[in-house]
C-alpha cells in the first residue's frame, strides 16, 4: 500500500507539471479543445475592465449579460446627466458577476445599481462567461474560486493558461483590443453597439424556464454585496423578441423569484421584432431608443429620491 | 453518481482508503461496501434504493428456501422449482413495470385503440441500471436451484454481491458463483492488481470521454436532422456511432472492472476487442460479453442450444436475439436491431460455421493478412448498419436514415462541423485502434505495457493530457444508463 501511495503521488507531481507544460505551448497554438487562450471578443471585456480605470464614483453601474451592455446605452444616459458605466459581459451570470463586483464595485462606487436579469441567462452554467472573464480579465483570488468552483475542465484550464499569460508573460498588460470587431464597436463606459441586424423568424418550442440553484445563490450574494454598501438597486429583465418571449411557459413564476429579492422591472413595450429587434433576444437600435427613453424615466425617479 | 464526475474523484479515494483499513474485519467491510455502493446509486435517487433492497433480499431468500427445500425433501422437486419461479417471476415484473408497461401499453393501444393510450400510461422513471441488477440477482437463484452454487447465509455479503458499486448500473453482469465467494473470504492488497485496476481505468476514461464524447458530438448533430446531411456525412455518423457506443460501453467497463481491482474484486471480462472480428459469430463472442453469457447459459442452453434440430437451432437463436435486443429497450428499433444481427448469425450457425474463429486474429503477427482485413472489415461494416437501428428514435426514423444515406450516398464529401472537432476524433480513435490491436491477446486493452517506466508514465501523462485537454466538457452521462 505504501508503495502505491508514493507512487501515486510522484506520478501526480510529475503529471501535473507535464499537464501544465503542454497546455501552455499547445494552448499557444491554440490546439487545446478545452480552453480559451484568445484574448478580446465581441463582448469586449478586455476593453471595459481597461476602461473602467477612467470611472469613478457614478450614478448608476449596469450589470449583465449582452442583454445589459447591448442595450444600456452609456452615452444617451450621460447626455440625461446620469453618470454611469456598463460592466456586463457576453453571457454574464450572476456567478460571474459576484467575482467583477468583488473586483471593481469600491473604485467605481456607485450610486444606484442595475441589475439585468433574463431567464435563459439564470439557467446557464456560466462556463462561456468564466473563461471570458479568465482569459480577459487580470486573475483575482474570487476568480481563481470561481474556477475551481466549476468544477469544468475548460474553465480550469483557462484559468491556468491565463495566470501563466498574466503572471509570467504579463501578455494581458500588453494585450489591446480592437475597438471595432465586425459590426460590433465599443463605446467608452462599457456599451457596445451593434451595426448589423440579423433578426431571422424562427419557432421555439414552448419551454419551462427554470433556475439554476447556484446561479440563485450567486445572485443573492451580489445582492447582499450592494446591500453591505448601502447602494440600492433595481433588477431589470429586458424584453425579448416576441417570437421567443411567447415560448416561455412559466414567465410568471420567474417574475414572481425575481421580487422575491427586490425591486424588479419587466415592462413590455410596444416593439415589433422585425423592427425592433437585432435578433430574437437582443434589442436592435430603433428598440434600444425606446427602451432606453422609458428607461430613463424610471431611473431619474429613483435617483431622486436618493438625493 | 457518474464515474466522470468530480463527486466520484473525492468518492474514490475516500472509499479506498476506508475499506483497507477495514481489510481484518470482513463483515465490516463488506457492510462499508454496501453503504458506499448505496450511497453511489442514492447519489441519482435515493427512493430506488428501496426497489434494489427488495430484490435483493427476495433473491437471497429465494436461494435459501430453495436449497433448504430441495436438501429436506430430495425427491420433492416442485418445491424448489416453485421457489426459484416465484423469485424469477417477481424480478421480471418489477422490470417489466418499470422498463416495459408503457411501451407495450403504448404499442397496444397503437394498435388497437388509434394510438389514444394517455389513460393506460403510467410513465415511471426507469431506474438506473435495473436489468443489470436483476440479471445479477436472478442468475444467483438460478444458480442455486441447478446446484452450481451453495446458497450464502451471510446477507451482508449477498448485499454486496449485488450493489458492488463499480458494476451496479451498467455491469459487467456478475455471475455469484464468481464474485459472491469473493466477497466471503478475506481480501489481501495486492500492488499489481491495483496498479493494473488504475491503468485500466485511465482507458476506460480515455474511451469515453474522448473518443466516445467526441464522436457523439457529430452524431447527435445528424442523427438529429438526418435529412438536412448528405449520404456521406450519414454514413460517417454511423460509423463513429459504432466507435461512440464500443468507446462508451467498453470504456465504462474497463472503469468498472479496475475500479473493482483497487479493492481486491476481479470482475470479469465484457469486451474483447469486438471491432477486429472476422464474422458476426466472433463478434457476438466478443461484444457485451457478461449479457451475451449470460443469456447462453440461462435461456439459449436451456432451450436445447444448437444440440437440437436445425430449425429449432433457428429459433432458439432468433429468440435469443429478440430477447437481447429488448432487453436493451423498450422501443422496436432494439426488437429490429436483435433481429438484424440474428438474421446475420444464423446463417452461421445452421451451416456450423459460428466457432469458425475462436482465436485470436492474426495471432503472433504484426499486421493481419489481407484476406483477415477484409473479414473485419467486412464485420465491422455490418455492425455499422445494425447501429443504426440501435440508435434510431424509431424503425421509421431508421428506414429513412437508411433511404436517405443510400440514395445520397455519392452526393458531396461528408459535412464536418469543425475541423478540431474532427482532429480530436481522428487521433483519438487511431490511439485506441494502435493500442488495442497491441494488446488484443491480453487480459484487457490497456494491458500490455513497456518496460521503462519513462515511457510507461509518459504514456499515462498523454492520455491524461488528452482527457484535460480535449474531453467534451458537457457532462455525457453513458449510453448504457438508460439500459
Amino acid at each position: 500500500m505504501r508503495r502505491l501511495i508514493r507512487n501515486t503521488i510522484l506520478f501526480a507531481l510529475v503529471a501535473a507539471v507535464t499537464y501544465t507544460l503542454l497546455l501552455f505551448v499547445l494552448g499557444d497554438w491554440g490546439w487545446v479543445r478545452t480552453a480559451r487562450t484568445e484574448m478580446g471578443n465581441r463582448g469586449f471585456l478586455n476593453s471595459r475592465v481597461k476602461d473602467i480605470h477612467n470611472y469613478h464614483n457614478v450614478d448608476v453601474l449596469f450589470l449583465g449579460s449582452s442583454h445589459s451592455y447591448r442595450t444600456f446605452d452609456t452615452r444617451f444616459y450621460r447626455s440625461e446627466g446620469i453618470s454611469c458605466f456598463n460592466l456586463g459581459s457576453s453571457n454574464q451570470t450572476p456567478v460571474q458577476t459576484y467575482v467583477l463586483l468583488k473586483a471593481y464595485l469600491d473604485s467605481l462606487n456607485p450610486k444606484y445599481v442595475v441589475f439585468e436579469v433574463h431567464p435563459d441567462i439564470m439557467k446557464n452554467d456560466g462556463v462561456e462567461c468564466a473563461v471570458d472573464l479568465l482569459i480577459n480579465t487580470p486573475i483575482t483570488w474570487e476568480a481563481t474560486k470561481m474556477a475551481w468552483q466549476t468544477g469544468n475542465m475548460k474553465v480550469i484550464n483557462t484559468w491556468l493558461y491565463s495566470l501563466y499569460n498574466q503572471k509570467v508573460r504579463h501578455r494581458l498588460q500588453h494585450f489591446t483590443e480592437d475597438s471595432i470587431m465586425d459590426d460590433a464597436e465599443y463605446i467608452p463606459g462599457g456599451y457596445v453597439e451593434i451595426n448589423t441586424k440579423e433578426f431571422v423568424r424562427k419557432r421555439y418550442s414552448s419551454h419551462h424556464l427554470t433556475i439554476r440553484p447556484e446561479q440563485w445563490q450567486a445572485l443573492q450574494r451580489c445582492l447582499a454585496l450592494l446591500k453591505e454598501r448601502d447602494i440600492p438597486y433595481m433588477l431589470v429583465e429586458v424584453q425579448d423578441a416576441y417570437q421567443l418571449r411567447s415560448a416561455f411557459k412559466n414567465h410568471e413564476w420567474f417574475e414572481a423569484k425575481m421580487r422575491t429579492l427586490g425591486p424588479y422591472r419587466y415592462k413590455l413595450l410596444p416593439l415589433v421584432d422585425t423592427i425592433h429587434f437585432c435578433n430574437s433576444n437582443h434589442l436592435f437600435k430603433p428598440g434600444i431608443e425606446i427602451f432606453n427613453k422609458d428607461f430613463v424615466v424610471d431611473l431619474k425617479k429613483e435617483l431622486a429620491q436618493l438625493k | 453518481m457518474l464515474f466522470n464526475s468530480i463527486e466520484f474523484m473525492v468518492f474514490l479515494p475516500l472509499v479506498f482508503a476506508v475499506y483497507w483499513l477495514l481489510h481484518k474485519r470482513l463483515w465490516w467491510q463488506n457492510a462499508f461496501v454496501v453503504a458506499a455502493s448505496y450511497l453511489f446509486y442514492g447519489w441519482w435517487d435515493w427512493r430506488f434504493l428501496l426497489l434494489i433492497a427488495f430484490t435483493t433480499l427476495c433473491s437471497y431468500a429465494s436461494g435459501l428456501a430453495i436449497y433448504h427445500s430441495s436438501t429436506t425433501q430430495p425427491s420433492d422437486g416442485s418445491k424448489p422449482k416453485l421457489y426459484l419461479w416465484a423469485n424469477i417471476l417477481l424480478n421480471l415484473t418489477i422490470l417489466g413495470v418499470f422498463k416495459y408497461y408503457d411501451f407495450f401499453a403504448q404499442s397496444f393501444a397503437d394498435a388497437f385503440l388509434g394510438g389514444n393510450a394517455e389513460h393506460i400510461l403510467l410513465h415511471l422513471v426507469l431506474p438506473v441500471g435495473i436489468s443489470f441488477y436483476t440479471f445479477q440477482a436472478l442468475s444467483y437463484s438460478i444458480d442455486v436451484y441447478r446446484g452450481s452454487i451453495r446458497p450464502t447465509r451471510d446477507v451482508v455479503a449477498f448485499f454486496a454481491y449485488v450493489s458492488f458499486f463499480p458494476q451496479l448500473v451498467a455491469g459487467p453482469i456478475e455471475r455469484a458463483t464468481s464474485l459472491l465467494p469473493q466477497f466471503e473470504r478475506q481480501r489481501t492488497f495486492s500492488y499489481p492488481l491495483a496498479v493494473d485496476g488504475m491503468r485500466q481505468m485511465l482507458w476506460g476514461f480515455f474511451k469515453k470521454m474522448v473518443v466516445a464524447d467526441s464522436c457523439a458530438l457529430y452524431v447527435d448533430n445528424i442523427f438529429e436532422h438526418p435529412d438536412w446531411f448528405n449520404g456521406s456525412s450519414l454514413l460517417l455518423a454511423a460509423v463513429l456511432f459504432t466507435i461512440q457506443i464500443y468507446g462508451d460501453f467498453s470504456g465504462y467497463s474497463d472503469i468498472a472492472i479496475g475500479c473493482a481491482k483497487l479493492f481486491g474484486i476481479r470482475l470479469r471480462r465484457n469486451f474483447n476487442v469486438p471491432y477486429f472480428s472476422r464474422d458476426i459469430a466472433e463478434f457476438w463472442r466478443r461484444w457485451h460479453i457478461s449479457l451475451t453469457t449470460w443469456f447462453r447459459d440461462y435461456i439459449y442452453i436451456p432451450m436445447g442450444g444448437s444440440r437440437v434440430s436445425k430449425p429449432r437451432v433457428a429459433l432458439n437463436t432468433m429468440v435469443i436475439f429478440l430477447v437481447s435486443g429488448l432487453w436493451h429497450g423498450a422501443n422496436w428499433t432494439f426488437v429490429a436491431w436483435g433481429a438484424f444481427h440474428a438474421l446475420l448469425f444464423l446463417p452461421l450457425i445452421v451451416s456450423g460455421k459460428n466457432r469458425k474463429y475462436r482465436d485470436v486474429v492474426a495471432a503472433g503477427r504484426w499486421l493481419p493478412t489481407l484476406r483477415e482485413t477484409g473479414q473485419m472489415l467486412l464485420t465491422f461494416l455490418l455492425a455499422v448498419m445494425g447501429w443504426v437501428l440501435f440508435r434510431a428514435d424509431s424503425i421509421e426514423q431508421a428506414i429513412a436514415y437508411y433511404s436517405h444515406m443510400f440514395s445520397t450516398l455519392f452526393e458531396g464529401t461528408p459535412v464536418l462541423t469543425s475541423t478540431m472537432d474532427a482532429w480530436v476524433v481522428l487521433v483519438s480513435v487511431v490511439v485506441m485502434t494502435v493500442v488495442e490491436w497491441a494488446n488484443r491477446d491480453c487480459e484487457h486493452e490497456f494491458h500490455r505495457q513497456p518496460r521503462s517506466r519513462t515511457l510507461r508514465w509518459g504514456f499515462y501523462i498523454l492520455l491524461l493530457f488528452m482527457i484535460g485537454g480535449y474531453m467534451v466538457t458537457n457532462e455525457m452521462p453513458f449510453i448504457y444508463f438508460q439500459f
